[in-house]
């Protein structure tokens, strides 16, 4: 659907580099523009005060240190909020309280409790919570999930993904009391929801491995390998490991390979997916696209807003990394397999 | 290398294993037996003739695949005649039946791990030993169309990660058969003695048009990458990236050399052989985990 009119986006904390994304987006999207942004540090507004000045049609941001005054602003209808992860909860049950939307940066919270919280405020409030897992909007993976769904590869019966990162997290990510914990609640959840969001399925058991290897003196978790079991028995694995080479030709990766009973699909979000079905020719096509993952998912959340509905990711899936990640934990802790839920 | 008469026992791999003998020793040594009393079939296999009684011969080697139930009785067979025993793992029932069998054959039986002479696995494990630093976390991924070895490739995974990332300490292991009546798909993960994490997945559920294998060694200070996609090891480590070209190469006949040059030097050589025992206690600690979804310690 096209946009009728622009939702007023005010940006919360750039703790997470993920922000400067958002606002990229925000300033070519027509259905939503930035008109607030809020930091407690002046220099991490920097790389959005440069965007706004390179950009021909920038709209006039008003700027705060404390974010109570941005969500003051009634011309302000949502927030997008990319604290450190352990403020999420305070700033977005302070949203909706004000009445603003709220596209949370993931992972949504640290325990549980506080997830049902935020679910539970914005609910009360009226106001739509979401989740900000932009791989689901990155077009290679957007149209995968199409063609799973139109039974090109059968029922899923087995996934393997990765999401590697060089070790440069640095600051409050590496600080177990703001993050809440390492490669694993930084990384796990990316996987994760694109597990769930293409089987349709919950994380029954998880079964974790973690550690702090590539980088001993920091405090939080950097390697980890889970096998994971999905509703309906689908078995999985997920490798979340900051620990690829400073000299690595890349940032990082999102890759997910999925196995069907008709075929199999597997896709790099910055890059191509193949998908291969089962036919006596054994069909191979691709997918290639590379647009920006964060356009898409800015606009999935203002347009829902804009028509009433709830954006694709929801808090309750927010919700559902948080599981995984405590589940991982408490595997590793205890040195077994946990079971979430019958399945 | 002296002269010795081989007889093959089992289908899996035979050919690839016929042909390593037969670059390795006169044509005429290499027997194919059908030990089951099967009379029927082929007389001959590639060229070799096929038998299906034992040979009257009293020395050489036997290269015994086949039926894994079986593999224990035609070993012990073939050492009553006076044969050596080269056997595919797994055999026996459990880790302790298998290390048994073993330690009853002394000298006279070696145990096939093709993994430690398969040319992409050993320059894997070489060159993580040159300035990668300690390694943190290993992956090795297999997954191909049906095919019909599979409680052997079960055990390639595991002989896998032990070359790759040494001594396992744990592991967690799930299977399961998606596209077949039995097993045909292994997650596992688990530790290594030194802390390092690994990942094994071995599936042969996959489409006839797609297969994949990733080598992947991540240490402190670099890391080895070897994806089937693409035809280069990649090796990342302080000095810059070295690219060392992947090629297939069979690991038969560079394995029987060995183990029959072992045999000829009356054992001197056989310390050099890689240890099947900690790779036979990690497979067995893997079927026990499968069992009983549990973490199995080694």
């Amino acid at each position: 659907m096209s946009a009728t009119r622009s939702l007023n986006i005010g940006a919360i904390s750039f703790d997470h580099g993920h922000q400067n994304g958002y606002v990229s987006a925000l300033l070519d999207l027509p259905s939503a523009q930035l008109v607030a942004a809020s930091d407690t540090i002046p220099g991490q507004l920097d790389r959005m005060h440069a965007m706004l000045a390179a950009h021909p049609e920038a709209p006039e941001v008003k700027v705060f240190s404390d974010y109570h005054e941005l969500l003051e602003l009634d011309e302000v209808e949502a927030v997008s909020i990319c604290s450190a992860n352990a403020d999420h909860a305070e700033m977005t049950i302070a949203a909706a309280q004000a009445g603003k939307h709220v596209l949370c940066e993931k992972p949504l919270s640290i325990t549980l409790e506080e997830a049902d919280s935020m679910i539970a405020a914005c609910r009360d409030a009226g106001v739509y919570l979401g989740t900000a897992y932009p791989c689901r909007f990155a077009p290679v993976a957007w149209q995968a999930k199409q063609r799973v769904d139109a039974g090109e590869i059968g029922d899923i019966l087995a996934m393997h993904g990765t999401n590697h990162l060089r070790p440069f997290t640095e600051g409050w990510f590496i600080d177990p009391q703001r993050s809440g914990g390492g490669t694993i609640r930084d990384h796990i959840v990316h996987v994760t929801d694109l597990m769930r969001w293409f089987t349709g399925k919950e994380v029954v058991e998880v079964y974790a491995e973690g550690d702090t290897l590539k980088r001993p003196h920091i405090a939080v978790d950097d390697v980890a390998i889970l096998v994971e079991t999905f509703e309906g028995g689908i078995i999985a694995s997920t490798d979340p490991s900051w620990n690829r080479p400073e000299n690595w030709s890349k940032w990082g990766n999102v890759y997910l390979r999925l196995l069907g009973t008709r075929g199999m699909i597997e896709f790099e979000i910055t890059g191509q997916a193949l998908v291969r079905t089962e036919t006596k020719s054994g069909t191979v096509s691709s997918i290639d696209t590379s647009e920006s993952m964060n356009y898409y998912l800015l606009k999935d959340f203002s347009e829902a807003i804009i028509a009433g509905r709830s954006p694709l990711v929801t808090g309750e899936d927010g919700r559902a990394g948080v599981e995984a990640i405590l589940a991982a934990y408490q595997s590793i802790e205890e040195g077994r397999p946990i079971r979430l839920r019958d399945g | 290398m002296a002269e010795q008469s081989v007889i093959l026992i089992g289908a899996e791999n035979l050919a690839e294993r016929l042909e390593a003998y037969k670059r390795l020793l006169p044509a005429e040594s290499i027997t194919i037996l059908r030990p089951d009393g099967a009379s029927e079939g082929r007389n001959t296999f590639l060229g070799v003739p096929v038998a299906h009684e034992w040979p009257d011969t009293s020395s050489g080697i036997a290269d015994i695949a086949g039926d894994c139930a079986a593999r224990a009785v035609s070993a012990r067979r073939a050492l009553e005649g006076g044969w050596r025993a080269l056997i595919h793992p797994p055999f026996g029932d459990s880790y302790a039946n298998a290390e048994a069998i073993l330690a009853a054959a002394g000298g006279a039986m070696r145990v096939a791990l093709p993994v430690h002479y398969t040319h992409k696995y050993e320059t894997a494990a070489q060159s993580a030993r040159s300035g990668i630093g300690d390694t943190i976390t290993v992956r090795n991924i297999r997954v191909f169309p049906p095919a019909q070895v599979w409680q052997q490739s079960t055990f390639q995974l595991v002989e896998a990660l032990y070359l790759l990332g040494g001594p396992i300490q744990r592991i967690y292991a799930r299977a399961a058969a998606l596209k077949s009546a039995d097993t045909d798909t292994v997650f596992c993960n688990g530790r290594y003695e030194n802390r390092a994490i690994y990942y094994g997945e071995m599936s042969a559920a996959y489409p006839s048009t797609y297969s994949k294998e990733v080598i992947e060694i991540t240490g402190r200070d670099g890391m080895v990458e070897y994806d089937s996609n693409a035809r280069s090891f990649w090796l990342a480590s302080e000095s810059g990236i070295t690219l060392t070209e992947a090629y297939h190469q069979s690991p038969y006949e560079k394995m029987a050399a060995a183990y029959i040059e072992s045999w000829e030097t009356d054992g001197e050589l056989a310390s050099e052989l890689p240890d099947p025992l900690p790779i036979l206690r990690a497979y067995w600690a893997a079927m026990e985990s499968i069992e009983r979804n549990e973490v199995v310690a080694i």
